[in-house]
């Protein structure tokens, strides 16, 4: 008896604590939402959308029109480059590779690489793609984003190919189809939910990051498109006009805030959602 | 009448170092059922899959001697292994509709082999459907994804798929087992009906399955082949001691 | 399933072969002892080798039915009465058998004339046999009863014709040879009346297992009810 309430007692004690430590992490987030959309919700509006950077000083005018489609951009090349690599490397970790250590290698490093800080890889495209070109361009900050959504769409490939029932592999080969045919018409189709997640998660995570970018294509002020040339970027733009005197700066940096902070939510809850929907059936 | 097919010559399989079978020597008479049986684990499904070399999809295996089809080892490195398991089908254990319609999964063999024309196509999606006992049950939902049908009706679309190849050899793995007794009956009618188009070589674990469709039986135990024979013969006055007690059911 | 089906019915028609077979085989030996032709009961008793044949190949599809299919219910009771049916079907051949033997080895006719009942006797039991295997194979049960009413005329008749050849001898002792191949056919007669009874009752038993001879019997085939 003794030793069952001892047990009981242990039981408690570890539920409590991990339920602290949960509401905690939760009421953080909470915070952080709360703040985000009472300040950025005050502050949003269509010239927001509409209109470039204008100078400070002039009140009720200037919006980040340029940043949103620069950040859309950035996002969109990096997208481009990332996932067909990504997606051809999951597919050799568990495909082609499986029986070969080095894909065991691999795919441990991406999973460190998924946690490297963004800044450290900002650092490293400049050494790369800034310095030696001389000045900031939009393809460094692509690559820089391309870099950081790599690891998590090898490893969601990866995942979600290995959840496809080897015996639905087997039935294709019984059939006698050559393995590209087996992965084309069977495998992907099979896992498809569950990589267009993981897409989705891994665009969700690059559209809100900042320090990869402020090595990279930094920002503009302007309105431009050209990937060989700084490009304007929301975060960036966040970041600065946060930290700016001027009170209509700070108040489009926490409306910016606001759009994509649900930008990336609705990514998420899209992600889950069609995970929830197709995969588990 | 009763010709053979296919013998096997002196088989062994190697699973790395483990020897998984051992020696094993039959034949595999032409249009007619001969069925595995055995305990678990006593080698029959491996027995099974060197017929249309699914083992060489995992590294490490082996085979040493030999599997005769028409004069050819179909166990030599030189043999296609595409072509080859075009003639030999395989049905699992479980269903395995692709993820695609009902169209699609019949289609995807024709397919593989280059079969472009629709009206062909077609073609061969119903009379594979027809063989399968299956068209009239989905004639109306050719094009809805495979997964919304029962699961024996899965198992039939399964072996329709496979028959749209036009299989010499069927290979079937416990096809029934994940099946209920009214599945199972139909699918057993239909290998019996598919005899007089293809050869069946059936692993089972129902020893009623065995007696009930088989015309062969053959008992393995431990990677051995402890007994082969008609099948009424193995389950009335079997030859062998082991076999006796193995189809009266007190060992195994 | 259809292949199971198939083979019993494999199994039924050979059934019916073989109790065609032996119902001729009665019949000719009873022509063959009316009418004394020897030549009629040298058919009957080589035929006797033919439902031996029979016997054996329904005995090993049986065997090989239950062991193949294991029947059961209503496809189970078949087989039993069916193995049952071909033992006792066996049995009239051989009583048949040894009739004819009878009407080849011994001049028995002188007699008969004088036993009105004993041409009843062979005509009653061959009607039996007749309506045992119809019903056998028709599966129609309201013959039954009028078998057993049969088998109990045959039964009394037997006594009669017991009394009347006893009387025969004590009469005059040279009927003693005849009476005594008499006596020795009347009880092969009436044990050939007993077979088609208990094929008759195989017929309840198959439709719902009810076992309906030894009715004495304090055993109880269905202890639920």
């Amino acid at each position: 008896m003794n030793h069952l309430n001892q047990r009981k007692v242990t039981n408690i004690i570890a539920l409590s604590l991990a339920s602290l430590c949960a509401a905690i992490g939760l009421a953080l987030l909470f915070i952080i939402l709360f703040d985000v959309l009472k300040n950025g919700l005050g502050s949003i509006n269509w010239r927001l959308f509409t209109e470039d950077p204008a100078p400070p000083t002039i009140a009720g005018a200037g919006g980040l029109r340029s940043a949103f489609l620069g950040q859309g951009l950035l996002t969109l090349a990096a997208a481009v480059i990332g996932v067909p690599l990504g997606i051809l490397g999951g597919t050799f970790l568990s495909e082609y590779g499986r029986h070969h250590k080095i894909s065991r290698v691999i795919s441990m490093l991406s999973d460190i690489a998924v946690s490297i800080p963004s800044i450290v890889i900002g650092t490293f495209v400049y050494a790369v793609l800034v310095k030696p070109f001389g000045s900031y361009n939009g393809w460094a900050g692509a690559a820089a984003l391309a870099i950081i959504i790599l690891p998590i769409i090898i490893r969601t490939t990866e995942d979600m190919m290995n959840m496809v029932p080897w015996a639905l592999r087997e039935a294709a080969f019984a059939l006698g189809a050559p393995y590209c045919r087996v992965i084309w018409n069977v495998v992907y189709r099979s896992a498809s939910a569950g990589i267009f997640t993981g897409v989705l998660l891994a665009i969700a995570r690059i559209a809100g990051e900042t320090a990869p970018l402020l090595f990279t294509s930094f920002n503009s002020n302007f309105f431009q498109l050209n990937m060989s040339a700084p490009v304007p970027s929301l975060t960036v733009s966040i970041y600065q006009y946060a930290a700016s005197p001027y009170q209509n700066w700070v108040g489009m940096a926490w409306a910016a805030a606001f759009v994509v902070t649900c930008f990336v939510l609705l990514m998420n809850i899209i992600g889950r959602l069609t995970i929830k929907l197709k995969v588990k059936g | 009448m009763n010709m053979d097919l296919m013998t096997v010559d002196n088989l062994d399989f190697y699973y790395g170092s483990h020897r998984a079978l051992k020696a094993v020597n039959m034949p595999v008479v032409k249009n007619a059922i001969t069925s595995l049986i055995g305990p678990s684990g006593c080698g029959k499904t491996t027995l099974l899959r060197c017929f249309n070399r699914m083992h060489d999809l995992y590294p490490g295996n082996r085979y040493e001697g030999a599997i005769t089809m028409r004069g050819v080892n179909i166990l030599s490195k030189q043999e296609d292994l595409i072509s080859l398991r075009s003639r030999l089908g395989m049905v699992f254990q479980k269903p395995t509709p692709f993820p695609m319609s009902v169209f699609d999964n019949i289609a995807y063999g024709p397919r593989l082999r280059k079969v472009k024309n629709k009206n062909i196509l077609q073609e061969r999606v119903e009379k594979a459907l027809r063989q399968a006992a299956l068209w009239d049950e989905v004639k109306d939902r050719l094009n809805d994804n495979a997964a919304g049908l029962s699961g024996g009706q899965q198992q039939r679309l399964v072996i329709a798929r496979t028959l749209a190849v036009e299989p010499e050899v069927i290979l079937f793995d416990e096809s029934t087992s994940a099946l209920d007794p009214i599945s199972t009956q139909k699918i057993e009618e239909l290998m019996v009906e598919l005899k007089k188009d293809v050869t069946i070589l059936a692993v089972t674990h129902n020893m009623q399955q065995a007696a009930r469709v088989s015309d062969f039986t053959a008992l393995m135990y431990l990677g051995e082949l402890i007994e082969y024979g008609d099948t009424k013969t193995i389950f009335t006055r079997p030859k062998h001691k082991m076999t006796e007690e193995y189809v009266s059911g007190h060992f195994g | 399933m259809q292949v199971m089906e198939r083979e019993l019915n494999n199994i039924r028609i050979k059934a019916a072969s073989m109790s065609v077979t032996s119902g001729e085989m009665y019949q000719q030996a009873i022509r063959a002892l009316l009418n004394h032709d020897v030549d009629l009961a040298r058919q009957v008793v080589a035929r006797d080798r033919l439902v031996d044949v029979y016997e054996l190949e329904i005995d090993e599809m049986c065997l090989n039915f239950l062991a193949l299919y294991a029947p059961k219910a209503v496809e189970l009771r078949y087989i039993v009465a069916v193995l049952r049916l071909i033992m006792e079907l066996e049995r009239v051949a051989d009583h048949s058998k040894a009739v004819s033997r009878q009407v080849i080895d011994c001049h028995c006719a002188a007699l008969m004339p004088l036993l009105p009942d004993f041409e009843t006797i062979l005509n009653l039991t061959l009607q039996m046999l007749r309506e045992a295997t119809d019903t056998f194979f028709e599966k129609n049960e309201e013959k039954y009863e009028s078998i057993i009413e049969t088998d109990k005329k045959v039964g009394r008749l037997q006594r009669d014709l017991n009394a009347s050849l006893a009387q025969l001898i004590r009469d005059d002792a040279g009927n003693i040879d005849g009476a005594i191949v008499l006596l020795n056919i009347v009880r092969r007669v009436e044990r050939i009346g007993d077979h088609s009874k208990t094929i008759a009752e195989l017929v309840p038993y198959i439709a719902s297992g009810r076992v309906v001879r030894h009715k004495e019997a304090v055993i109880d085939a269905n202890p639920d009810n």
